[in-house]
């Protein structure tokens, strides 16, 4: 059997790569069989990583002397990822978003499902978690007190994004304003909503990862 | 502050060997806390509340000082 580590070199980057060809490349028509395969694939590599994942948090979780990541930083990471692909998917496909006029373009709809997708399959690996999870203390006061810390970094950083913003608006040209249609606005409003929720996944997870090094 | 980070230093490994070697699972357990907060107090990374300290001093029937001590500094 492969060793975890050597799983991980391989896995990772296939999902990587797996998101990418479903979600960020172009869409190519391969008939019925060639997007089952691409999408069939997709999943097992997905699906494979989830029980490598799972079987390295059995082995620590024998093992007393290992610090195992809790439920809250496992909850943190997989965050993380999630609000990253979201982030990464929105931001690459926000112009298509936008139609010449400035008005919502067709391919919206598409791209708003897509997003949608990503947030069930997110709930659905959380409360695939929280059925593991249900006989264990899932939070305590310092976990309490990581997310508070993480809270006022997200904060801080969308107070300055806004401030940021509304001086870029108060003081450009108008000319230099032309792309700032109402759906461009709504897409720089919607990524700095995410972005926030990022930065405040990515302060809990190395906060966490800090504690246990 | 100490380089672990908090300045009050505490028994909890040499209590719980001396109560029939208990996990750090049953402490947390016991006390309604994360088997990792356990693994951070130990390490010294993590200063309690005063009712977690409270919590973790009537599982070992001790009492709050018996568990944790303010590190003196210099």
């Amino acid at each position: 059997m492969m060793k975890p580590s050597l799983r991980y070199l391989v896995l990772v980057p296939l999902s990587v790569l797996a998101f990418f060809v479903l979600f960020v490349l172009p869409d190519i028509d391969l008939g019925w069989p060639g997007g089952l395969a691409v999408l069939g694939g997709a999943w097992l590599v997905w699906y494979l990583l989830w029980v490598t994942l799972q079987q390295s948090a059995a082995a620590a979780r024998l093992n007393d002397a290992a610090a195992i990541a809790s439920p809250g930083e496992q909850q943190a990471w997989i965050g993380l990822i999630f609000t990253a692909a979201i982030l990464v998917y929105y931001a690459l496909r926000a112009g298509q978003m936008v139609a010449p006029d400035g008005s919502r373009a067709p391919e919206a709809a598409a791209i708003g499902g897509h997003i949608a997708f990503l947030v069930i399959a997110w709930l659905v690996t959380m409360q695939m978690l929280r059925q593991r999870w249900r006989d264990t203390v899932e939070w305590d006061e310092r976990d309490r007190m990581i997310s508070a810390r993480a809270s006022d970094w997200a904060r801080y950083g969308l107070s300055l994004f806004v401030f940021s913003v509304a001086v870029m608006f108060a003081f450009s040209p108008l000319d230099r304003l032309q792309w700032a249609h109402p759906m461009a606005i709504s897409n720089l409003i919607m990524i700095a909503l995410i972005g926030s929720s990022l930065l405040e996944y990515a302060v809990i997870g190395v906060a966490y990862w800090r504690s246990r090094h | 502050m100490s380089p672990t980070g908090t300045p009050i230093e505490n028994l909890i490994r040499k209590l719980r060997f001396e109560h029939g070697e208990m996990t750090q699972q049953a402490l947390a357990d016991a006390c309604g806390i994360t088997r990792q907060t356990v693994i951070a107090l130990e390490a010294g990374k993590y200063a309690p509340s005063l009712e977690l300290a409270f919590r973790i001093a009537h599982v070992f029937g001790v009492g709050v000082e018996g568990v944790f001590q303010w590190k003196k500094e210099g």
